[in-house]
């Protein structure tokens, strides 16, 4: 348990510095001092603690840097998290909002209401109708891998590339007939956090962390899951209310997370994977560190591709190019434990 | 019906998957305090029927009373302090240790939130000392052979220190040695502690070694039920599993056995 706390310490710590060094990157160059200095100027309300600071600093730090930083590192805690879930729910370690189809279906829900231009939810209609075509997608692969009453792993991972392709079909032919408006679905759907608001990241935080500590209230319920459904139900806990539950939490997380930035793949894979090696499997510990490594990631991630590429290249292919090569190492190591199982 | 000594009564319960009907309209009487095997072909409803017991799964008709009451009635977790169940599949898929796999053998003792408390950690380490896994018990389950996951898993339902055990084949992968020795401590619990142990067995000399009561299955209803004695004899294994064999006693083992002779094809 102390090695445990221990890296959650770290991890937020790590955390911090990397959200203070990455606000202070970029075009104009601001210390880490000064960036700290603004913040807590707002947070205290002492406006003459700015005194020295070039004038522009206080807009760049509060306004665009700091919403873009902190949805980068609440997308990430959040993709994380629901990779964590999936994974656990399903048992599978290969499971993720990415390889389910689920980022697909909440990006087809998302990529109508551009299309459509439907507002009569207000700054909500995005997220919401991302929320609709993430679960619709997550029970659609859920029945198609479902066989005498159990999912099989294999079954899931194909469902759900066959799902995601037929959902990225549809999503083409939106753009086909988007016309004026296909950059905004293009540009959306590669995943960015440009231009993100204070909104935006209140969205993400509420939702995400609501996702959490539901996450939480059920996390010894899910390590006993891996025991796998008839000796969980021994144990007293009831499997089917529980996948329920967390599948639809977990889901409600990643439609939150690709209507604010779009599809964003394999973080929530490789964050739980690597994490396990540094705190294990239980859940208490696995949850909470995977949201703040997930944070970690997805900021330098971003901060890359924002102040250190010459270039600003989509975040979710970036991640992707990353991720990709993981997921391969991944699945070939698995085949080899399998094999001496 | 009910006597005071069973601890299961089955009334007329059946349980299907889709069309194919597992159990049918099965009614028996499980006494307390015994070592009981279940024993019959693949297929027969065996796994099932423990499910059912271990309220893994509801009657689609019928009730099945413990201890006089109708099960479905218990909260979820007071039923898990009273029946453990070792299932057949041992496969766990997460780097979970040794340690924290037993001790979730505990979670219907710890409330939500809560930590272990000492008594809890005392039975964990006992039980891993008993089926001798103590000695890796921070290893990982996933870098276990199959007949040691397999005694990780028994190990997390001894934890479980219920009255009632369920063993599904529990005994598959292990090697000789530890399948006596697992059997010889569950036989034991029901010696001295009078527990009652509910076992499909695919072993019919290990069935008849350690039961002291039978239950023959076919095509999801109980052929015959009642002491070994009577229940283990020639004819009852053709009529159950269609074989031909030699029933004898044994004076090494102390007990039946089984021989058969090759088939006539």
């Amino acid at each position: 348990m102390p090695a445990g706390s221990a890296s959650l310490i770290v991890l937020g710590i790590l955390l911090l510095v990397a959200v203070i060094v990455s606000t202070g990157m970029g075009y104009i160059k601001i210390s880490a001092f000064e960036v700290i200095r603004i913040i807590y100027a707002r947070i205290a309300n002492h406006p003459d603690l700015l005194a020295g600071i070039d004038k522009v600093f206080p807009y760049v730090v509060l306004d665009v840097r700091l919403p873009r930083v902190l949805t980068a590192a609440i997308v990430g805690s959040g993709l994380s998290l629901s990779g964590v879930i999936f994974q656990g729910i399903l048992l599978n370690p290969l499971a993720d909002p990415y390889t389910l189809g689920i980022s697909a279906g909440a990006a087809f829900g998302a990529a109508i209401a551009l299309l459509l231009d439907i507002s009569f939810l207000g700054i909500y209609s995005v997220p919401v109708l991302a929320f609709v075509g993430a679960v619709v997608t997550l029970f659609t692969v859920l029945f198609l891998s479902t066989s005498d009453g159990s999912v099989s792993s294999g079954n899931l991972i194909l469902s759900g590339i066959i799902v995601a392709a037929i959902l990225s079909a549809g999503i083409s032919f939106m753009k086909y007939l988007a016309d004026e408006q296909v950059s905004i679905i293009i540009f959306w759907l590669m995943g960015s956090f440009g231009s993100k608001t204070w909104i935006d990241v209140m969205l993400a935080f509420a939702f995400v962390s609501i996702g959490f500590s539901i996450c939480m209230f059920f996390a010894r319920d899910l390590n006993i899951m891996s025991l796998g459904d008839r000796s969980a139900a021994s144990l007293g806990v009831d499997p089917g209310r529980i996948k329920v539950i967390l599948l639809v939490t977990a889901s409600l997380i990643t439609a939150v997370c690709v209507s604010v930035s779009g599809i964003i793949g394999f973080v929530g894979l490789i964050v739980p994977h690597l994490m396990r090696f540094v705190v294990g499997s239980d859940s208490r510990r696995l949850l909470p560190a995977s949201a703040l490594a997930g944070a970690v990631i997805l900021l330098i991630a971003d901060t890359v591709t924002r102040a250190v590429l010459p270039e600003e290249v989509p975040i979710g292919v970036l991640t992707a190019l990353i991720g990709g090569p993981f997921f391969c190492y991944i699945f070939k190591k698995r085949q080899k434990v399998r094999a001496r199982g | 019906m009910d006597s005071s000594s069973d601890i299961f009564s089955v009334n007329g319960v059946s349980y299907s998957y889709g069309r194919l009907k597992a159990v049918d309209n099965l009614s028996l009487a499980i006494s307390s305090g015994s070592f009981w095997g279940i024993l019959g072909p693949n297929g027969c409803g065996k796994s099932t029927l423990l499910d059912l017991l271990a309220r893994c799964r509801q009657p689609e008709s019928g009730i099945i009373k413990y201890r006089g009451q109708d099960m479905a009635g218990f909260a979820k977790k007071d039923m898990a302090r009273e029946i453990a169940l070792v299932p057949q599949d041992y496969y766990i898929n997460f780097s979970f240790t040794v340690k924290e796999i037993v001790l979730m053998g505990r979670h219907p003792y710890i409330p939500r939130f809560a930590s272990p408390s000492g008594p809890d950690l005392e039975v964990v380490d006992r039980v891993m000392e008993l089926l001798k896994i103590e000695k890796f018990k921070d290893k990982y389950i996933t870098d276990l052979s199959g007949g040691e996951k397999q005694r990780v898993i028994f190990a997390r339902a001894l934890t479980q220190d219920t009255p009632v055990l369920l063993l599904d084949e529990a005994t598959s992968n292990m090697d000789i040695q530890y399948t006596l020795d697992l059997l010889d401590t569950v036989a034991q619990g029901v010696g001295q502690q009078r527990k009652t142990v509910i076992a499909v067995l695919h072993n019919l000399n290990l069935a008849a070694a350690y039961c002291d009561k039978l239950i023959m299955m076919k095509d999801g209803r109980a052929v015959c039920v009642g002491c070994i004695d009577e229940i283990l004899t020639e004819d009852n294994l053709h009529k159950v599993f269609g074989i031909e064999s030699h029933i004898y006693f044994d004076d090494y083992s102390g007990s039946k056995q089984v021989v058969f002779k090759r088939g006539t094809r």
